[in-house]
């Protein structure tokens, strides 16, 4: 009677045995796969604040650009009214008739220094006299601003 | 007496796999962020612009035969495409606003090169940090129960 109990209680302890095994590796299992997946989301979670910290800064980016571009603008437009007021100044017809040989001799003169700023916007190499000018006025009387940006490039 | 020491052990034994027989394998999560390589936009700089040059007469009731002989000694056809001073007051100023918009159009290709060139830089920093992060968790789940003891 004693034997077969102590039989009993060896399969039985045999069998529980297993049981903790498995349980314990299917259990180890597990907190690897967890452990591995908190992992995975702590990086996609750094990931994604890298994204978003990336997208602020360019937002702050094209801000900046944006305010650039309207100094800019503004600028130009200033620029652009040179003529206009240069124009509203002079009564450019009777002058042209008093003295034509003059005002013909400063348009010619005019156009071509208007034409050449069109070049050097365009990108056209400066030319010697240009490269040795001192103020925007010897640079090119019809776009002195150009000079000031070729100076500071 | 035996025979509740079998049941009892028979009992923890069934409550066990039952336990455990109704929760399942957690499912693996696989993260997949591998950054995509944007191909370069190379463009052409625009063609450098070389302008004739153009020569203007003024012409009065004073100067006009004189004009006329420049023009007949020039060889030229006997034409004048003439225009009024208002009219070359609005040429110039044509060509005045068509220089701003020029320089308007420039300035804008000018900040949309920074705004690009900048971003770049932003997104291969992004990228660089992104593969770091990966690679150490790489690193940190490949290490074996030593290794985190260790540590």
């Amino acid at each position: 009677m004693g034997t077969k109990l102590a039989g009993i209680m060896a399969v039985v302890t045999f069998i529980v045995c297993g049981l903790f095994y498995w349980y314990y590796s299917d259990t180890q299992e597990r907190l690897a796969i967890l452990n591995s997946n908190n992992a995975k989301l702590e990086t996609a979670v750094q990931i994604s604040e890298e994204a978003v910290e990336s997208l602020q800064a360019d937002y702050e980016k094209a801000n900046e650009q944006v305010n650039i571009l309207n100094e800019e603008f503004a600028s130009i437009r200033k620029q652009n009214r040179v003529l206009s007021d240069k124009l509203g100044r002079h009564d450019l017809g009777n002058l042209a008739e008093k003295k034509p040989g003059l005002v013909q001799k400063v348009i010619i003169k005019a156009s071509d220094k208007a034409n050449r700023c069109f070049e050097i916007i365009s990108g056209s190499d400066l030319t010697e006299k240009e490269m040795e000018a001192t103020n925007g006025k010897s640079f090119n009387s019809e776009c002195p601003w150009l000079f000031t940006d070729n100076s500071t490039d | 007496m035996v025979n509740r020491s079998i049941v009892n052990a028979l009992g923890c034994l069934l409550t066990i796999v039952l336990i455990s027989g109704c929760s399942s394998m957690p499912k693996q999560i696989e993260v997949s962020a591998k950054p995509l390589d944007k191909p370069k936009l190379v463009l052409p700089n625009a063609d450098e612009l070389d302008l004739r040059s153009v020569e203007w007469y003024i012409v009065t009731i004073e100067n006009w035969e004189e004009q006329y002989e420049k023009l007949v000694a020039s060889g030229r056809s006997l034409a004048f495409f003439s225009l009024t001073d208002k009219g070359y007051e609005n040429l110039g100023l044509n060509i005045s606003d068509l220089r701003a918009y020029i320089q308007q159009q420039n300035a804008i290709i000018g900040a949309y090169d920074a705004y690009y060139l900048k971003s770049e830089e932003t997104f291969d920093k992004a990228n660089a940090e992104a593969e770091e992060a990966f690679e150490e968790q790489t690193k940190e789940s490949e290490k074996g129960f030593f290794g985190r003891l260790i540590d």
